[in-house]
């Protein structure tokens, strides 16, 4: 996915980017870490250009979203290559330390190939810190991840941000983003939504117009109760189905139960009709 | 750092498939001569001569020397990036040319120890009289330059594009075997013909077998194979110095 006329700076700290799957976030890592050349404009890590700059790497870890474990080496010998070839002093010392950090002694010695993806993830994390990196890149990095070892790797990258590091990790899922980031970079179709604060993104994305399809008993009745809300912008039909239109999520989720109720009508189905990501992201360009 | 890289090279050229597949058909040639050497038209004259240039030529030189050097070339560093493991050594701190130079030399290393056995035993199951063993170093030490040439080439194409197997198949088998037959100055370009170049210089024969035909001499053949190596390795660094993921063609 090309990615045109984005421009920001990452402090050190967690900074998430934030899309749908396609909206560019891989190509934008993938420059950072070198691995692209940008048409235009310029990519720098630590004041350098990152592309064809092979000695960056001895202060960045990367986490592709590809597969790159060699099925034939133990998580060990792979961290342990890892350290080899950023000629660390003491290569057994900081593989060991960094299997401790993604929690993978149990496993270590096994061959990858009889990995979970889980595992796979965390020997390629530990492959990317093994040398103690200033700045971290990480693409969808809690692919296959059981919620326990979500819930570790979450602790360790906060751990790390709060260290001074920079970390930049990339996910198309809003609640990853949430538990881990300060701030958020939000990418649509190749160009920057939204940047800044989680806090202040998420409540423009609750904020801005929902609308949900209903299906009651009575949805005539109900559209009748529902149209006097100062909340409510616009009730239509076709044929059994309700849709609504609201600006206002919270009052119109706190109210609509005990408004149903009062009405004496029996809900069938509630369902929000464009909360999927891509509309939530698509609105945040369009503002 | 290098003995991380030749490892990791060597662990995954050397597959237990890959190895018994070239393995088995490298014993095709020995059958053939030691059927040859139990026939009634085994002896040490000039016929079993030929025969054992022949095969060697055709056989080996030809088709098989080719094909594990393409497998063991291409797998070396094509075969990493396409499943994406090239990453793992692209993200480290290790210059380019590092990476070229030991992928071509564990490569070529890798098919040396298969060809060059093979093809010196053949010669020598065969042929039996005083210029065999000038034979056999001669068409071993062709072998073990060509070996190095074709991987060094495969290893550098596979840096530059991901069809490097096709590639790599249309020069063994369209331009070394017919064109080059067909336009006599094309053995200028041919790592086949520079292989042969130096393997005339031990073998001290005369009469040439009809497929074993060498027309560049030794100085051409040395400065051939010194600029196969050197562009390979130009070639192969300037490609993956600018390496982009996915972006392969």
């Amino acid at each position: 996915m090309a990615v045109n006329d984005i421009s920001f700076e990452l402090e050190p700290g967690i900074t998430g980017l934030l899309g749908p799957n396609g909206a560019g976030k891989s190509t934008l890592l993938h420059m950072m870490a070198g691995l692209l050349e940008p048409s235009s404009g310029e990519v720098l890590v630590n004041g350098e250009p990152s592309w064809k700059n092979a000695t960056m790497y001895s202060r960045i870890g990367l986490v592709p979203e590809r597969e790159v474990t060699y099925p034939f080496l133990s998580a060990w010998e792979y961290t342990l290559a890892s350290a080899r070839l950023h000629q660390l002093p003491q290569p057994e010392v900081a593989a060991q330390t960094a299997i401790d950090m993604v929690e993978l002694g149990d496993a270590m010695h096994r061959k990858m190939s009889g990995y979970s993806k889980g595992m796979r993830q965390r020997a390629k994390i530990a492959a990317a810190l093994v040398h103690d990196p200033d700045i971290l890149i990480l693409d969808e990095p809690f692919n296959g991840t059981d919620p326990r070892q979500r819930l570790q790797m979450n602790t360790m990258f906060k751990e790390l941000g709060d260290s001074g590091r920079t970390i930049v990790f990339s996910s198309h899922i809003l609640e990853d983003v949430e538990d881990l980031a300060e701030d958020v970079l939000v990418v649509i179709g190749g160009r920057l939504g939204a940047a800044g604060n989680f806090r202040q993104i998420r409540r423009l994305m609750t904020s801005r117009p929902h609308a949900f399809t209903i299906r009651s008993s009575d949805n005539r009745a109900l559209a009748a109760a529902l149209v006097d809300r100062p909340y409510v912008t616009l009730v239509s039909f076709d044929s059994d189905v309700m849709e609504v239109q609201t600006t206002d999520f919270g009052a119109f989720t706190e109210t609509i139960a005990p408004l149903v109720q009062s009405s004496g009508v029996a809900l069938q189905e509630l369902q929000p009709a464009d909360d999927s990501l891509e509309n939530v992201f698509a609105y945040l360009v369009a503002r | 750092m290098n003995k991380v890289l030749i490892s990791l090279t060597a662990r995954q050229l050397l597959g237990r498939r890959r190895t018994l597949v070239i393995g088995l058909l490298l014993a095709l040639p020995i059958l053939i001569a030691v059927i040859y050497r139990f026939s009634d038209e085994a002896g040490s004259g000039e016929a079993t001569e030929k025969f054992a240039l022949g095969l060697v030529s055709v056989m080996i030189f030809t088709m098989l020397l080719p094909l594990v050097a393409l497998v063991f070339g291409t797998a070396s560093l094509g075969a990493e990036i396409e499943d994406g493991t090239a990453v793992f050594l692209l993200t480290k701190p290790i210059e380019r040319w590092r990476i070229i130079a030991i992928k071509i030399g564990v490569a070529s290393v890798a098919a040396a120890l298969f060809v060059v056995p093979v093809t010196m035993a053949t010669t020598w199951i065969i042929h039996e009289s005083p210029t065999a063993d000038g034979l056999m170093l001669g068409l071993g030490l062709g072998a073990l330059v060509a070996s190095v040439l074709y991987c060094a080439a495969f290893v550098a194409l596979s840096a530059v594009t991901s069809r490097a197997l096709i590639f790599g198949l249309v020069y063994v088998f369209v331009w070394e075997t017919f064109a080059t037959r067909i336009f006599d100055s094309l053995r200028w370009v041919s790592i086949r013909e520079y292989a042969y170049g130096w393997s005339d210089a031990i073998i001290s024969i005369n009469d040439n077998g009809a497929f074993y035909d060498p027309h560049l001499g030794v100085t051409t053949a040395i400065v051939g194979t010194m600029v196969v190596i050197a562009a390979a390795c130009v070639g192969g660094t300037r490609a993956l110095t600018r390496f982009e993921i996915g972006e392969r063609a």
